[in-house]
């Protein structure tokens, strides 16, 4: 049964349909799995129960012949404890949130659930989904199940590891400076991060509103094209959420590449980037160029302003979103305080952890009267000659971007926890992506001489995800880096 | 160079308890990230519109419609402290004020 899942989304679904299996089979051989890996850490909860109820409903639901409506009837699914699920606790792998039981259902989860996937568990995270290496937990550090000495990058590093040890076929993260792409090239797996507006973040614990976005987690770029289907579209309770007709991505990963002009950005093949890292972005660009891509120089001369730009945004959107908590109506509630005061003050000081701490206060500084304007303000100003950068790309040269997702592979749990600097350049390449709104995708695209994963980063135009699917599912194709399983899988 | 006098009133505005330790530690890792932060100065924004949106800023109005709201029991399942159908804070003025 655990061989069942190691096969993609679509391969389960005929079986579950044929009757080879059932629902119920396939999601306790999924919670098994997460049970025997227990020590990668990836969950902060399991909901073994509902999981077990949810997939009897589901084997009904396939009798019925529902198999066809419901793209993921029956599938078990992983979601990043940043996602609300009613019922169920919601704790942003915060010590704040950590009795925190989600009263509704965030958009996404209603998506999920409407589609027929079985939620298994609630996975581990950097806190408030701050941090490129999920050491920032309250629950404790996510392992790499490449080499569990190593972090599976972040801040959605338990759902990564999740999908990677093939615990589940699919999960869903957040990403608002790369915390789906970084670790999805880190640990070998497919991740995207939609256009910001294509996927609701009704729901979901916010961390930079104006950054933020939930996506998909998969082992291959057709089962993250299913799962970006399910999760996009206008939501009347996300005021940024976008009408705009969701298209059928799994038929965008058909089109192929021919005459596609791949643009390649020289600011992001600088000093610091891995070699090995580099040399296999640049054999997957050959790879791309024989299916018939034509390979274009471009420049996006204000790269190197993103990642201090990203952290004045960031922080400054953070510590206004996290002043709701406050120990007044939910969350972790400091003892016997003095007074009002000393309520906030203390609750959050024990509450949030080192990280959120220090974001916080970046962001108080940079609002704070005699600051803003030479921070904040000036940020703005700045990102707005960053998204250009890109936009001046795609109107005339390119038709999607190709770049690393990581500096480097998978470093050493503990490696960077001390500095937060060398920290925040892991998502050096993610940053621009996000501060644009564009889509991004990471593809497997090799293995480091330490066989760990290397990822292929593509970036669209705004709600151009099909050109990205329709890249990736070629190159893919003509690889064979998706097959590969992490020797705890 | 951020100040421990400086930490200290930015933590009074977001409301973190931080002691003397910690202030100065705050003032030694803040003042080398915002080094980093300084080439941002550098850059001629003389003319550019700050970016608040991604795609453009637009008021978006919905209808006023009537919908029930979140069940009371539900709304207080999380609350730290309560008394009935109330959440319970600390005294915010003195009985003699």
């Amino acid at each position: 049964m655990s061989e069942l899942l190691t096969k993609n989304v679509s391969e389960m679904r005929q079986a579950l349909d044929a009757g080879k299996v059932s629902a119920l089979e396939l999601v306790k051989a999924s919670l098994a799995k997460i049970e025997s890996l227990k020590s990668i850490n990836a969950f902060i909860s399991i909901s073994s129960e509902e999981a077990l109820k949810d997939a009897a409903m589901a084997d009904a639901e396939i009798q019925k012949g529902l198999g066809k409506q419901k793209p993921l009837l029956g599938i078990p699914v992983a979601v990043k404890d940043m996602i609300l699920t009613k019922g169920t606790k919601t704790t942003a792998a915060s010590k704040i949130l950590s009795n925190f039981v989600a009263p509704y259902d965030a958009t996404v989860t209603v998506k999920l659930r409407q589609a027929g996937a079985v939620i298994v568990g609630k996975a581990n995270m950097d806190e408030f989904a701050m941090g490129s290496s999920n050491e920032t937990s309250f629950f404790g550090a996510v392992k790499n199940p490449w080499n569990v000495a190593c972090v599976p990058g972040g801040s959605s590093g338990g759902s990564a590891a999740a999908v990677a040890a093939r615990m589940v076929p699919l999960s869903l993260g957040t990403d608002t400076g790369g915390s789906i792409r970084q670790p999805a090239s880190l640990c070998g797996i497919v991740g995207i991060k939609p256009t910001y507006g294509r996927v609701s973040r009704y729901g979901v614990v916010a961390y930079a509103s104006s950054l933020d976005q939930v996506g998909p987690f998969a082992t291959t770029v057709r089962d993250a094209a299913i799962l970006t289907g399910v999760l996009s579209g206008k939501d009347p309770k996300d005021a940024t959420s976008v009408e705009d007709k969701v298209p059928d991505f799994l038929s965008a990963c058909a089109r192929g590449v021919k005459g596609l002009r791949i643009g390649i950005p020289k600011e992001y093949f600088i000093e610091g980037l891995n070699k090995e890292v580099e040399k296999a972005i640049r054999d997957a660009l050959v790879v791309l160029e024989k299916q018939g891509a034509k390979l274009v120089p471009v420049s996006l001369p204000n790269t190197e302003l993103a990642l201090p730009t990203y952290y004045i945004i960031a922080p400054a959107e953070a510590s206004s979103n996290l002043a709701r908590y406050d120990g007044v109506r939910y969350g972790h509630r400091a003892d016997k305080p003095a007074d009002l005061n000393d309520m906030y003050c203390r609750t959050r000081a024990e509450g949030f952890g080192d990280e959120v701490q220090r974001r916080i206060m970046i962001g108080a500084y940079v609002l704070s009267s005699g600051y803003y304007d030479a921070y904040y303000l000036r940020a703005q100003k700045v990102r707005a000659l960053i998204a250009r950068d890109f936009k001046e790309a795609f109107v005339s040269q390119c038709d999607v971007i190709a770049c690393p997702a990581s500096p480097s592979t998978a470093f050493k749990i503990g490696e960077k926890a001390a500095d937060p600097i060398s920290m925040y350049l892991s998502d050096v390449f993610t940053i621009p992506v996000n501060l644009a709104g564009l889509p991004g995708i990471s593809v497997p695209c090799g293995f480091d001489s330490k066989g760990l994963p290397i990822g292929l980063q593509l970036i669209g135009k705004p709600f151009d995800e099909e050109t990205l699917f329709a890249a990736s599912a070629a190159y893919e194709d003509a690889t064979d880096w998706t097959k590969r399983l992490p020797p705890v899988a | 160079m951020i100040s421990k006098e400086t930490v200290l009133k930015v933590a009074n505005l977001a409301r973190l308890s931080v002691d003397e330790g910690k202030a100065e530690r705050y003032s030694v890792a803040l003042s080398a990230i915002f080094d980093h932060m300084e080439k941002l100065k550098a850059v001629n924004v003389a003319g550019i519109e700050p970016m608040t949106h991604v795609h453009g800023s637009k008021n978006v109005l919905r209808e006023d419609v009537v919908e029930p709201s979140m069940p009371i029991q539900d709304v207080l399942l999380n609350a730290p402290d309560r008394n009935g159908q109330f959440i319970r804070v600390p005294l915010i003025k003195d009985h003699n004020d």
